[in-house]
């Protein structure tokens, strides 16, 4: 027996009691079945599977079950499934910034903390955080500007509160 | 590669690996249990490492993770030595305000190492003690002319150098516990790596003189003979990147990081 790994996903509490050397990808997936985080590298090189724990981007893939306990997890389903979703979900869906869409999950999620990081975050920043994620089909330009667009959003909110 | 019914021909991955046990040591006495009394234990430090290895077929029984030891992902500063914690990630240890301070050049260094996704797991342990030849920390740590220590089975420590991990004849002892700088008068740092992997390149000075280190994607870290700063080149000059190219741009990162410390003088 393992002792079950407790932790919050996606603001709700949750319990796994499988083997805590599962990869953390294998756990949200086939066990929560969270399909957003996606499997395409395998090393931590593309980013398709990143996810947040306790704030900070990390590729599912790269992880074991075991480094979530206690912690807060959120995977893109938590931020697209919310109402209203998230003004980084909605400024890439205006912004058609997917072509294929495998990456979009890991893209938003990158997103997500670079402006929680940042709230105003110059292009070039952008530009570096985002490149840490692969778009094979190379749609960059659509991305970067979804991204400055949501930091425009979050601020307006933020001003207008 | 494995042909997966239904699925088709897919890279082998973590995935349907069986799941290894997982021990969790919390202070040096269960850390060091549980390397004694595991059978062939693989350590984990950020894991960003080990599913690339996962990939070439490795199949640990055991893991050991260092992800509680309190003591791993410290910073101590002394008047004698800077020492990092093995479990240090590359984002806490970059970031630290009395690092950058006290070693600013080694900070800056250390941040640009990999991207924002990977530095906030990924250490400089783990940097290390992956031996590969294209991660740089071997190469940063070279130049500084900084130590290894390593936890002994009674709690003392081995200490090795950065070089030493790329001598076969050199029995690497288990666990990384820290990396000793030591303070001296003069301590500067400067790190080019406009060319990588084709070749990087450290200097650090300090009123010993100035002690640069190069890499290659393919080949540990050197440290170069005292260099002819009078008579280093400044420019690439050669559109064909010859063979004579590459040696030329040593040189070229060689006077850019001397004059990076000459400019933070
Ligand atoms: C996408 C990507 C980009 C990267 N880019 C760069 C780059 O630009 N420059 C660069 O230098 N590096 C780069 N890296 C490597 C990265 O910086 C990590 O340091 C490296 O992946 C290993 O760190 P880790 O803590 O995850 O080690 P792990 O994967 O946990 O471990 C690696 C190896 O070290 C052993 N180990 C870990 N800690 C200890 C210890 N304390 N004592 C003894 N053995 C130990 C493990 O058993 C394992 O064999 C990159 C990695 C990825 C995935």
């Amino acid at each position: 027996m393992t002792a079950p790994i407790r932790f919050t996903l996606n603001g709700a509490p949750a319990e796994f009691n499988g083997p805590a050397g599962t990869p953390l990808i294998d756990m949200l997936r086939e066990h929560f079945g969270l399909r957003g985080v996606r499997l395409a590298c395998a090393r931590g090189v593309c980013g398709s599977c990143t996810v947040l724990i306790d704030g900070a981007p990390g590729a599912a893939c790269s992880l074991f079950a075991y480094r979530v306990d206690g912690r807060d997890v959120r995977t893109v389903e938590g931020l697209a499934d919310a109402d209203p979703p998230s003004p980084v979900v909605a400024a890439f869906a205006d912004h058609a910034a997917f072509q294929c869409g495998y990456c979009t999950g890991g893209m938003i999620m990158l997103a997500t903390a670079l402006l929680a990081h940042d709230p105003d975050p110059s292009r070039e920043t952008v530009v570096a955080w985002m490149s840490s994620n692969i778009c094979r089909c190379t749609g960059y330009g659509m991305i970067i500007e979804a991204v400055l667009d949501a930091a425009a959003r979050l601020r307006e909110a933020r001003d207008a509160a | 590669m494995q042909f997966v019914p239904g699925a088709g021909l897919i890279a082998a991955s973590a995935r349907g690996v069986p799941p290894a046990s997982v021990i969790r040591p919390t202070d040096r006495t269960s850390l060091l249990a549980a390397l004694a009394g595991a059978r062939a234990p693989v350590l984990v430090a950020g894991g960003t490492h080990l599913a690339a290895e996962y990939l070439t077929g490795l199949r640990p029984s055991t893991l050991v993770g260092l992800d509680r030891v309190d003591e791993l992902a410290r910073i101590d500063i002394d008047t004698a030595e800077i020492r990092l914690g093995a479990a240090l990630t590359h984002a806490a240890g970059a970031n630290d305000p009395a690092l950058c301070r006290l070693l600013p050049g080694f900070a800056d260094a250390w941040r640009s190492i990999a991207n924002v996704r990977v530095r906030h797991w990924a250490t400089i342990g783990g940097n290390l003690m992956a031996l590969c030849t294209r991660y740089e920390m071997s190469l940063l740590l070279t130049a500084l002319d900084a130590r290894l220590r390593f936890l002994a089975p009674d709690g003392g420590f081995i200490e090795r150098a950065p070089a030493d991990l790329w001598n076969p004849a050199q029995p690497t002892p288990a666990l990384l516990h820290h990396i000793a700088i030591a303070r001296r008068p003069g301590l500067a740092f400067a790190y080019r790596r406009e060319l990588r992997p084709v070749v990087t390149l450290a200097v650090c000075r300090d009123a010993a003189g100035d002690r640069a280190a190069i890499a290659t994607e393919y080949l540990p870290p050197v440290l170069l003979p005292d260099a002819n700063i009078a008579a280093l080149p400044t420019d690439f000059a050669d559109p064909v990147s010859s063979a004579w190219y590459l040696r030329r741009a040593g040189g070229v990162l060689l006077a850019r990081a001397i004059a990076d410390l000459d400019r933070s003088r």
